[in-house]
């Protein structure tokens, strides 16, 4: 079975809201089941469970999704750290080694008491204790400092190669275009470089627009072998290669430059596995929990290291107020964790790259799109991977 | 005290702990709400009756999202028990049961046993009702069933 891909079969996803009204466990449920019913395999024949979970425990754990859908069957059960990409490689080797034939791989995020306003203020909301996100303050002694790492990382890119604001607003911009068509996405009014220039602050330079935002929300996609996805009756999309990279300077808040370091190093690594090269993808998806984190993933697929802001000026198509790399590639066409929130944390990016290789994007699609590239991620945690349409 | 918003009311110092705070949350909220008021609600499905506990707003069995909150009549026997040691200071004799409801299919709770000493508990031991309150906040508790003054 080694020889064989693995195919993403159907994918589901619940609401994205900055008030749900219920739990996570539900938000996850809605999710599985919905991706369930897309892929056409009965729940009798899911038997594996792979979520990210570490963030929004313990309601999200693998066991929780079984009790909830009722399912029977599953033989293998596992979690990944955040981002999503993880849970998807974590999931689709598991299919791939023959642990479970039909997984279903799930990533959720909750508005909780430390991580936004309505959480604190919201006596059902107050978290389980178990908040963990990468590079945030975990062995780091010193006890004064901003932990949005992301900010310094943005300063030392536009001091060393001279990015602008404007720079990085093309990216806010671009994503923004892409979401006026997702109706997922929950900020779909039309942005300009105006508006993002006039964005409060939040961590000079760092401002409003170049953050994802707390939203509750989850996707999950259903996973098996390219042969036996071929007898179901949605088009398989599937899975090239996944890429990964820890190089030694992997901490964001001491090191600002490990973050394009690991981009490069995983992109590297991501096409060092398949006959396509970075310009020949179709659409691109670039991570961007923080706009600064796309520019790095833009320059690792397609220029030199700090070459990202001429780039993205000649890929910049003024009508339409997107980009088109090499006047072709979409970029976030459904408009990233920037316009969708938080709740996705790149795994929107799977879903939309999905619905586009099937062809289903309705307004989004993209012509002829045959393959996509998403990649997920920062420094100490990251994983990128190709998806081809059947 | 806060006051959410469904109207729930949670008086923080009797939830202290962030882990009885995370249970507590939109998804059970309904159901814990009714044991405040000493009634044993439960999540059943409206579509397929199945009961369904730790509570959800979706059917594991026919996935329909006509799930609402019923009372169950609290009569169970005993499935498996143990004798924690107490906390410091009490002498009080505890006994946690998992107790398996008689009328609400496949639904079990962990609870305290009351009113029976530790030595008469039995597993397959009938039991009924009853409510623990602890600062003021009410959970389903068991007592052997004619136990009660």
């Amino acid at each position: 079975m080694t020889s064989s891909k693995v195919a993403i079969i159907g994918i589901g996803c619940s609401e994205f809201a900055r008030d749900s009204g219920v739990g996570p466990g539900t938000l996850i449920t809605r999710a599985a089941r919905a991706a369930v019913l897309d892929s056409g395999v009965s729940k009798d024949a899911i038997d594996g469970v792979v979520g990210v979970y570490s963030t929004d425990s313990p309601t999200l754990w693998p066991a929780y999704v079984v009790d909830a859908l009722g399912l029977p069957n599953v033989r293998w059960g596992d979690t990944a750290m955040p981002p999503s990409v993880l849970a998807l490689s974590s999931a689709a080797q598991a299919v791939m080694t023959g642990s479970c034939d039909y997984a279903i791989c799930y990533h959720g995020k909750y508005r909780w008491s430390d991580t936004s306003i309505v959480g604190r203020d919201d006596p059902l909301r107050q978290s389980p204790g178990h908040e963990f996100d990468p590079n945030l303050g975990h062995a780091l002694l010193e006890g004064s400092g901003s932990l949005l790492w992301s900010s310094r990382v943005m300063r030392q890119h536009m001091a060393k190669h001279g990015s602008t604001r404007e720079d990085f607003a093309r990216i806010a911009v671009n994503n923004r275009t892409g979401a006026t068509q997702n109706p997922r996405a929950w900020f779909r009014k039309p942005l300009t470089v105006a508006d993002y220039l006039n964005a409060p602050m939040i961590d000079d330079p760092l401002c409003l627009l170049d953050c994802d935002a707390p939203v509750d929300g989850a996707i999950a996609v259903v996973l098996t072998t390219e042969e036996r996805a071929r007898d179901l009756a949605k088009q398989p999309v599937v899975i090239e290669c996944f890429g990964s990279a820890l190089p030694l300077r992997n901490d964001g808040l001491l090191w600002p430059e490990a973050d394009g370091v690991a981009a490069r190093a995983n992109i590297e690594d991501l096409f060092s596995r398949s006959d396509l090269n970075a310009p020949d993808i179709d659409i691109c998806y670039p991570y961007d929990g923080f706009s600064i984190l796309s520019m790095l993933w833009l320059e690792a697929l397609y220029t030199k290291p700090g070459e990202g802001a001429p780039f993205l000026a000649e890929s910049w198509v003024e009508s339409e107020q997107r980009l088109k790399l090499f006047g072709r590639v979409p970029v976030n066409t459904h408009g990233g964790n920037l316009s969708e929130g938080r709740a996705t944390q790149g795994f929107g990016s799977i879903y939309e790259a999905v619905q586009q290789l099937r062809g289903e994007a309705g307004p989004r699609q993209v012509a002829g799109a045959r393959s996509a590239v998403v990649t997920n991620g920062n420094a100490g945690v990251n994983r990128s991977t190709i998806l081809l349409a059947s | 005290m806060f006051y959410s918003r469904v109207g729930v009311k949670i008086s923080t110092n009797h939830l202290g702990s962030g882990a009885r705070m995370a249970q507590i949350n939109h998804d059970t909220a309904p159901v814990w709400q009714a044991w405040q008021r000493r009634e044993l609600g439960l999540s059943r499905c409206q579509a397929c009756q199945t009961w369904i506990h730790l509570p959800k707003l979706i059917c594991p069995t026919c996935w329909s999202d006509d799930v609402a909150v019923e009372v169950a009549d609290g009569r169970g026997h005993v499935v498996a028990y143990s004798l924690p040691r107490s906390m410091s200071g009490s002498t009080e004799p505890v006994v946690t049961a998992v107790v398996e409801l008689d009328n609400a299919d496949g639904v079990r709770l962990l609870a305290r046993l009351l009113r029976c000493l530790p030595g008469d508990v039995t597993d397959g031991m009938a039991v009924e009702l009853a409510w623990a309150e602890d600062a003021g906040v009410m959970t389903p508790a068991f007592a052997p069933i004619g136990s009660a003054a």
